[in-house]
């Protein structure tokens, strides 16, 4: 006999803690976009940045209490994602506009071209992934692409640990995406020394990396 | 549209309160479409843009027209603009000093509207709610006036702030977070459900706010102002603590005034870290 038993229906407490967890997230989505727009304005038209933002906010949607979960800072889960989701986008633009034919090397050794990118409109099961997307969607190696990005993230941090506050600002903007000649002038330093400083640092990195190397030399 | 027009696209995406816009054609006659060809008036090519970033929030990019009548003179191509409907909360002129007129009045109509309905949606919808516009407008409308708020250089690259008062802002900003949210912790869950309650968004956006300034060490005023919003009865905060940190955080503007702002924060979240470690009966 089946049983027509109803769920009990939720609490007027229930509810009220479920929309706000609802508008937590909405907030966090909100900010996630925002940052990927800014960190996209000086070098993408305006409207590439917001549908590229509008495209990873729709993936992080799908799976979004597990993201806030893991990620607190929408505005380190932005960066994070950033260089793939513009990979992925200008893939699926080039693909729209015929391109994205690649060579394939087949067991005899014959070579052909096969499309490997598609355009990604079709879509399937409740979280809505593209079909045919080379880039990967809302499941696991989205989240790798995160986790090897934060991972970086991490061990910049790291390196900034324990050096000169004149140092640090090199490398910042270095990795801002100025070059050695901008940072001398902006620091009101020579361009020699940003080079030595930047040399020393870069030098001490790889030192550590080989003592920390699970590899045996010789 | 007239051959002396520009069609401009505007759109609004309420999940993140922001507005991008671009030229999306300039009329046949301004001779910017062809600017090879060397019509009347002719802008140089699409990587001559100067991207002028006023702040972490707002960017805006500007041509050369290099023939014609307005030789010489830049036109706006394309621009964005986060935080914009928490900007039009506290200051109703704040399109009107990044934008041509035109765009800004169209641009500010388009946003209450689109703000006002997208409050009504929840998740997905919300998520994906965006709203559009398309215009006509005068070529002239969309050159720099620098005898107007909306054309004036403001100087690029712009300055960013210092290195150690960027540290000290973004780690006052996280300690007053934290501070809070350790006062969260000891209220009734009852009352966090309240809807009219804005202490977590508070305490979320400080917390983004602390990571903007830290990775762009510029002025956000889109997240200030957001945070600011947030600022609101339901605060573990007095009356006086919120106004201090409503001025606190309205000064952040200026990448001068962070050093000060850092302190006036940390003074402040240390004053209410002693007074619930001096609250009878507290929890762990």
């Amino acid at each position: 006999m089946s049983d027509h038993r109803h769920p009990t229906p939720p609490t007027r407490f229930q509810r009220r803690l479920e929309r706000r967890w609802m508008q937590r997230h909405e907030d966090y989505i909100g900010s996630v976009r925002a940052e990927l727009v800014r960190l996209l304005g000086r070098t993408r038209s305006a409207f590439d940045a917001d549908d590229i933002a509008n495209q990873v906010c729709e993936r992080l949607w799908g799976r979004i209490a597990f993201f806030f979960e893991r990620y607190p800072s929408p505005v380190v889960l932005a960066a994070a994602v950033l260089h793939n989701a513009v990979i992925d986008f200008d893939r699926s633009q080039n693909s729209q506009r015929g391109a994205g034919a690649h060579a394939v090397t087949h067991a005899d050794g014959t070579m052909s071209t096969k499309r490997i990118v598609l355009s990604g409109d079709a879509h399937r099961g409740a979280d809505d992934v593209a079909v045919w997307e080379f880039v990967p969607t809302a499941g696991e190696a989205f989240d790798e692409w995160i986790v090897v990005a934060l991972d970086a993230a991490a061990e910049a941090a790291r390196v900034l640990v324990g050096l000169p506050e004149s140092s640090c600002e090199m490398l910042v903007l270095l990795a801002e995406g100025y070059n050695q000649g901008e940072i001398a002038t902006r620091l009101g330093v020579t361009r020699e020394t940003v080079n030595r400083r930047v040399g020393q640092v870069r030098r001490t990195v790889g030192r550590e990396a080989e003592q920390a190397s699970p590899v045996g030399v010789g | 549209m007239d051959s002396l027009d520009t069609l401009v696209r505007m759109r609004y995406r309420p999940s993140g309160d922001m507005l991008v816009g671009q030229v999306e054609q300039f009329g046949a006659h301004t001779g910017v479409a062809e600017a090879d060809a060397g019509g009347p008036t002719a802008v140089a090519g699409e990587h001559d843009d100067q991207v002028e970033q006023l702040d972490a929030d707002t960017t805006r990019s500007w041509r050369l027209v290099t023939h014609g009548p307005h030789r010489g003179h830049q036109v706006l191509t394309s621009f964005q603009v986060v935080g914009v409907a928490a900007r039009l909360d506290t200051s109703g002129a704040a399109l009107s000093e990044l934008l041509p007129g035109v765009l800004a009045r169209a641009a500010t109509e388009m946003v209450v509207s689109a703000a006002g309905a997208a409050a009504r949606l929840r998740g997905t919808d919300r998520v994906r709610a965006r709203a559009e516009v398309e215009l006509s407008v005068p070529f002239v409308e969309l050159l720099r006036r620098t005898d107007h708020p909306s054309g004036q250089v403001r100087g690029a690259p712009v300055d960013l702030a210092d290195l150690g008062a960027t540290r000290a802002l973004a780690t006052a900003l996280t300690h007053l977070a934290d501070t809070v949210q350790a006062e969260l912790s000891l209220l009734p869950s009852r009352r966090l459900t309240d809807p009219g309650d804005h202490s977590e968004r508070f305490v979320d956006s400080v917390r983004a706010l602390a990571s903007i300034v830290s990775r762009h060490r510029l002025p956000a005023p889109g997240a200030g102002r957001a945070a600011i919003e947030a600022v609101r009865g339901g605060l573990p905060l007095s009356t006086t603590e919120r106004a201090r940190v409503r001025r606190a955080l309205a000064e952040l503007d200026d990448v001068h005034q962070w050093r000060e702002v850092a302190h006036s924060l940390e003074v402040l979240a240390a004053t209410l870290d002693e007074q619930r470690s001096r609250r009878p009966g507290r929890r762990r």
